[in-house]
């Protein structure tokens, strides 16, 4: 074993990739070699300097607005199509409650729905989300959708947007749209979803309240 | 009340500091790695029908975000400059100020040598020396044979040691 062999076979060393005869023969000369000694604890801590390169954390509610911001309604095109025919959309952890709010869209087998209002319970600023289900009897083309929001409730990333309308489809079955909701003041009030198909209209109305205690799995 | 299948939301969730600190680990700057997390969380929403069958989602998910920074290589370079030239402005790379660890390695003169590694090799070091992979995970968010990954890695250090001189500054 040479000094220079060692520079070849330090970091294989460093990450015990060396076999245990190699490893050996490594220690021996290292033992009586003072250099090589003070390369080895020179990478080795410089090892540790890279392992302590800290990532700074992201921003204050980073993680949570990318989920809503990820699937969130998108108003146009194909991708909007595909969010309402999807599958459920679900709580992240603790601090996004998922609420099921299922109408039954006209020419459903057997009607089940409550004129009831369902409530929904938010936290100021803490973002909910909201599935309103619609569960259709068969598939049906240029639905229009269009939600609006009480005053004091903004959809998830995007405060300015009062009400939003976008022409969709729907799948036969149960086609979810989920909404990402936050509650920027303590008024609440109805948050008002209508589907209109041709002459047809059905409209959805949930009341949200503010700084009352979350409920789950509302089912009208 | 329903039962729900499990969410996107439940089922990403979990991997999302990993998928962060990848970003981080890619772009070099919090705005750049939450720009790159978010770009792929849309993606991975649009395939969420995928995600229940995936075994190691978390290692999937990475080879996702890594192939969406490689195709936005140049835009992501480009910003990384930017915050290197901001950084040198903020941080002069002068020995009064350095926080010495051990062995006289400065953390920050280290960071700014692996800033001026190539992107290969700053890849392979930060997440095998700094996250911690394994070889045979970075081949699996790479695609790079893990032999490859192993000689790049070694060149690596090599090159960070030779950056940082004999007496540890940069």
């Amino acid at each position: 074993m040479t000094c220079n062999r060692i520079a070849t076979d330090l970091d294989a060393f460093l990450d015990g990739d060396l076999s245990r005869a190699a490893a050996e023969v490594l220690e021996r000369h290292l033992a009586g070699c003072a250099p090589c000694q003070a390369t080895l604890r020179r990478a080795q801590a410089l090892c540790a300097t890279v392992r302590a390169q800290s990532v700074p954390g992201p921003s204050e509610g980073f993680f949570e607005r990318a989920l809503a911001e990820a699937t969130k309604p998108r108003p146009r095109g194909r991708q909007s199509a595909r969010i309402v025919a999807a599958g459920f959309l679900g709580a992240f952890a603790a601090t996004i409650l998922t609420v099921i709010i299922t109408g039954l869209w006209v020419g459903a087998p057997r009607s089940r729905v409550s004129d009831a209002t369902p409530e929904v319970a938010m936290s100021l600023h803490e973002t909910k989300t909201v599935n309103l289900v619609f569960a259709a009897k068969n598939a049906l083309g240029d639905v229009v959708m269009s939600v609006e929001l009480p005053p004091g409730v903004e959809l998830a990333g995007h405060a300015a947007a009062r009400s939003v309308e976008w022409k969709t489809q729907l799948s036969a079955g149960n086609n979810v749209l989920p909404l990402a909701l936050v509650a920027v003041d303590g008024r609440g009030g109805k948050l008002v979803a209508r589907l209109k198909h041709g002459d047809e209209e059905k409209v959805f109305v949930v009341d949200l309240k503010v700084g009352q205690q979350n409920r789950q799995g509302v089912t009208l | 009340v329903t039962e729900e299948p499990k969410s996107f939301a439940e089922l990403i969730g979990p991997h999302l500091p990993q998928l962060y600190r990848l970003a981080y680990r890619l772009t070099g700057t919090v705005a750049d790695a939450e720009d790159l997390l978010q770009d792929v969380l849309v993606k991975l929403y649009e395939r969420r029908s995928e995600l229940v069958s995936i075994d190691s989602l978390g290692i999937w998910a990475s080879r996702v975000l890594r192939n969406r920074f490689v195709d936005q290589a140049r835009r992501y370079a480009r910003r990384r400059m930017e915050s290197l030239t901001d950084r040198a402005e903020l941080e002069p790379a002068t020995a009064v100020d350095a926080t010495p660890v051990a062995a006289g390695f400065d953390i920050r003169r280290v960071r700014a040598a692996i800033d001026h590694l190539s992107a290969e090799h700053r890849e392979v070091l930060l997440l095998h020396d700094a996250e911690e992979y394994k070889l045979f995970e970075i081949q699996q968010i790479t695609g790079t044979p893990v032999g490859t990954l192993k000689s790049r890695l070694h060149r690596a250090r090599a090159r960070l040691r030779e950056l940082l001189g004999g007496d540890g500054t940069f």
